[in-house]
């Protein structure tokens, strides 16, 4: 007999009516809708199911509570808790997921429904697909059961919006991406077993594999090169404040051991901690696992940077400047150089602002200033720079009349006009900062109200003592800030340099910084030195600048502006001025 | 089957769309939608007369072969399952059956050959194959969770029958096949032969032309079978047709008109049951007397055939050319006076046969 050739010879005779050929990637909306719904119901009814996703809430219920217990006191636990909520619901997810589909495909071979279904007009892809779905769905409930802890750790605070959506949003897609690992080799293996193993084993060279391999690699590209260092100059002064330009460090070349992950760091990539890390937009500040994380795998991408920047001192970049100029005019009653009022009232206000070191909802990278008015009449200003760092400006009212008699016959400065220093980067109010009110007047002639006061809140015995410039990080950071702050008076106003922090570390308090305290212990590590340089343009000026660790662990900076004895303050010079920049 | 590969005959084709025209008016109209359809054009192997309208709305095979690696399964088998008619698909363990069952389901793609199933290519139109066949496997294999009307519903969404019709669909099925009462229930809780009967049930959810059983009878009771058996013929009257597989060849003989024999993976014989019958077959004599009989035999030159062992001992059994023959030597016995009990013959028609090829490969 002779074979008939393959090729089917078309008839014109037609029977009836057949559904037209679907083909292989046909996808409909009911056929998937029929087999998300079968695999659901298979799921759902098995008690397997229950059991597993009560275990899930406990667990993730369990870790949760212990890390709150443990970072709980402190103000960040939301971000870090944050952080470690989503590494916990990640892993597990990426346990749970596997598990899900690895014997989507050949569980039902096995069982012998498969080929029952590959009978009816479902398509190939159709059945992936809607296992994939079913699948997939079943994983974001355990995600869902999951996030109220997520929800919670971010209602702690210290997580942006925008970092909690795009990592629950990244926690999803790995799990899908689990999914189809898991349902792919369902296809492939016949044996349950296989499958199972071998989407573990993917998962796993996912998560460790690509980090044996990444470590394994660095001896690879560690290349011994020529490179340039940037070295600090011979007989640098490194107790010195003057900033160190980039332009004084000297450039030399020299072999160098250096790793190139730029060439490997992509092993990293297929890591899905380093994908939900690295998606995830980082807050500022935040140390949580997961940005750590994220930090790691870009550094590793950065690779090694030429030049190696060795060039240690303090610098000052003038690009990153923001020269930030509060001005302070007058209305500080002269005194006799050292001493101090005794009675001292904090502005109203202005003090409990100066208080609260908290959150407020910061503007990325734009520096803003708010004022406010005491209901003393002095007004108080806050500068936030950057999303690091607050500098409050407040003036300190004293009883002068009745307790420095001595001040009469001093010159008055005749103020009550806020200033500012060179635009653009000044005030934009001019009736920013501080004072309205010229001060006064004990016994006198000559110290009398030259102008009216303003808004009549201070008495004439009060006057103004100090200007104060606090400066605060906005959250407890743990490294030293970029930022420095200059502080700028002009002639004839002394600065006095203090720094403080919230809790007493035993330092003995000297004489002169008792006052400043409001009971506080006093810290004298900070960096603060008094220099003969400054920028306000009327002759010599004391300038002091607080750099690194005045700022770090929620220390305080505090510059003092006092008149000198015997200074005119009067004249339309600004009395004070702030810096801000950073200090490369 | 014409061997010549010549299209001559002008007839045949009338044949052809006279047998469609008839197939069209008995098969319950299709619930597809309109857009979803299109016409069917059927593919006939080229020079074989479509007499019995299996290329139209049957099974035709031609010269099928299917290897797996360096194993034969299939080597060269022919069959045609013409409509209105039940075939069987007989053949040891391992002659291949399975695999042309596979074949035929559009699961397995043959290596060579020509198939056509509802007159439409597995491997080139599956999707009007599919909707076309009804295929009951033998492993058993449903989700043990879902109920049994779940069961035909979610087949009926997977053939994308519309909903309402799938669900009065499901309703009459479970009747059909006695399920009502466990409708209900999930799957894991049917005997065997309750779930044999909902893979029965699943094959016909989408009212399929042609229906491929793989031994629908194993697991059943025996009213299930007799049952199964009536409702087969009735789908067969219908004008569909049914290609069974089974090692019970005695039940075989009331359900089924034509027989394709396979082994080694070859067709071996290929013929009617009434044609069977009427051949040369073993009649099984019983007499009150055995020694009168066993004389009598001896007397007319009848060789007694069969070794002792394969029947009881007053047993006698004979080879008899055909039912002609086998009437007059039981006229001539009882006119001799032999008291003969009983007079029948040996085991069903198909078992003869089988057995026949078997001996005769031996």
């Amino acid at each position: 007999m002779t074979t008939p050739p393959l090729a089917p010879s078309a008839s014109e005779a037609a029977l009836s009516r057949v559904p037209r050929e679907r083909g292989t990637w046909a996808l409909s909306r009911r056929g998937l809708t029929t087999v998300v719904r079968l695999e659901l119901r298979q799921r759902v009814r098995s008690s397997r199911w229950l059991l597993m996703l009560g275990l899930w809430f406990v667990t993730i219920a369990v870790i949760f509570g212990l890390t709150l217990a443990v970072i709980g006191g402190s103000d960040d636990a939301g971000a870090y808790l944050f952080g470690a909520i989503a590494f916990l619901v990640l892993t597990l997810g990426l346990l749970v997921a596997p598990a899900l589909s690895a014997t989507s495909v050949n569980g039902d071979r096995a069982s012998g429904t498969l080929a029952t279904m590959q009978m009816t007009l479902l398509t190939p892809s159709e059945m992936a697909v809607g296992k994939l779905l079913a699948a997939w769905g079943t994983a974001l409930v355990f995600l869902a059961v999951g996030s109220p802890f997520l929800l919670a750790s971010l209602a702690l605070g210290g997580t942006s919006l925008p970092r909690a959506v795009v990592t629950l949003v990244m926690l999803a897609l790995i799990l899908l991406t689990v999914c189809a690992i898991a349902l792919g080799w369902s296809a492939l293996t016949a044996r349950l077993a296989s499958s199972a193993v071998l989407t573990y084993l993917s998962v796993a060279f996912l998560c460790i594999g690509t980090l044996i391999f990444f470590g394994l690699s660095v001896p690879l590209v560690q290349t011994d090169d020529k490179v340039q260092v940037l070295t600090t100059p011979p007989g640098y002064d490194f107790s010195s404040s003057t900033p160190l330009p980039r332009s004084e460090c000297l450039v030399v070349t020299e072999l160098r051991n250096r790793t190139h992950t730029e060439y490997t760091w992509w092993l990293l990539a297929a890591n899905p901690y380093v994908v939900v890390a690295d998606a995830a937009p980082r807050d500022p500040g935040t140390e949580d696992v997961l940005s750590v994380i994220g930090q790691g795998a870009r550094a590793a991408r950065d690779g090694a940077k030429e030049p190696v920047d060795e060039c240690y001192g303090l610098r000052r970049r003038a690009a990153r400047l923001r020269r930030v100029t509060a001005a302070v005019r007058s209305g500080v009653a002269p005194r006799a150089g050292g001493e101090r009022p005794a009675g001292r009232a904090r502005a109203d206000g202005c003090g409990a602002q100066a208080a609260d070191p908290g959150r407020h909802p910061a503007t990325r990278n734009q520096d803003r200033l708010t004022t406010s008015a005491g209901p003393s009449g002095v007004q108080c200003g806050e500068l936030r720079v950057g999303d690091d760092l607050v500098v409050r400006v407040q003036a300190q009212v004293g009883q002068h009349g009745m307790q420095h008699p001595q001040r009469a016959g001093r010159a008055v400065a005749p103020g009550g006009q806020v200033g500012e220093l060179p635009p653009p980067e000044g005030l934009g109010d001019a009736t920013g900062l501080v004072v309205a009110q010229p001060v006064g007047q004990c016994g006198g002639d000559v110290d009398k109200v030259v102008r009216e006061r303003a808004a009549g809140q201070l008495d004439a015995g009060q006057g103004v003592d100090d200007v104060r410039v606090l400066v605060q990080p906005v959250q407890e950071i743990l490294q030293r800030l970029p930022q420095r702050v200059d502080v700028g008076v002009r002639t004839g106003v002394r600065l006095e340099p203090l720094a403080r922090h919230d809790v007493g570390d035993g330092a003995e308090p000297r004489a002169r910084d008792q006052h400043l305290g409001h009971g506080e212990q006093q810290d004298r590590q900070c960096c603060l030195s008094l220099g003969t340089r400054g920028d306000l343009g009327e002759g010599l000026q004391v300038r002091a600048c607080l750099t690194g660790g005045v700022v770090r662990h929620r220390r305080e900076g505090v510059v003092v502006a006092w008149p000198r004895p015997g200074v005119d303050l009067s004249g339309h010079a600004p009395l004070l001025a702030l810096s801000i920049g950073s200090p490369e | 089957m014409g061997p010549d590969g010549e299209i001559v005959d002008g007839d045949a084709h009338g044949i052809l769309t006279r047998r469609a025209r008839e197939v069209t008016r008995t098969a319950p109209a299709r619930a597809y939608p309109r857009d979803m359809t299109t016409d069917l054009t059927i593919d006939v192997p080229p020079g074989v007369p479509d007499t019995d309208g299996a290329g139209a709305a049957g099974i035709v095979g031609v010269g099928l072969r299917r290897t797996f690696g360096p194993v034969v399964a299939v080597d060269s088998m022919d069959l045609r399952v013409p409509p209105g008619q039940v075939t069987a698909l007989v053949g040891p363990n391992g002659s291949g059956k399975t695999t042309l069952m596979l074949m035929i389901a559009g699961l397995l793609a043959p290596d060579s050959g020509y198939l056509t199933v509802g007159g439409a290519s597995p491997a080139h139109q599956p999707t009007a194959v599919r909707s076309r066949i009804g295929w009951m496997p033998d492993a058993l294999g449903t989700w043990e969770t879902l109920t049994c009307r779940e069961v035909l519903q979610t087949f009926a969404d997977a053939y994308l029958i519309p909903a309402a019709q799938g669900r009065q669909r499901a309703s009459e099925l479970l009747d059909t096949v006695h399920l009502a009462e466990l409708a209900d229930q999930p799957a894991r809780v049917l005997s065997r032969g309750q779930k044999q009967r909902l893979g029965l049930a699943r094959a016909l959810v989408h009212d399929p032309q042609v229906l491929v059983l793989d031994e629908p009878a194993s697991g059943l009771d025996p009213r299930s079978r007799v049952e199964l058996r009536v409702l087969l013929r009735h789908l067969a009257g219908q004008g569909r047709a049914v290609l069974v597989s089974s090692h019970v060849l005695a039940e075989l003989d009331d359900l089924v008109d034509r027989a394709v024999f396979v082994s080694r993976g070859r067709t071996v014989d290929e013929r009617t049951v009434s044609s069977m019958s009427a051949g040369r077959r073993r009649w099984q004599i019983r007499s009150l007397d055995a020694g009168a009989l066993a004389s009598w035999l001896r007397e007319a030159g009848v060789v007694v055939v069969g070794e002792t062992g394969t029947a009881r001992e007053d047993d006698v059994q004979v080879d008899l050319p055909s039912p002609e023959a086998a009437a007059a030597m039981l006229r001539d016995m009882v006119r001799d006076g032999v008291p003969v009990l009983s007079y029948a013959p040996a085991g069903g028609a198909l078992e003869q046969v089988y057995l026949g090829l078997e001996e005769s490969r031996l």
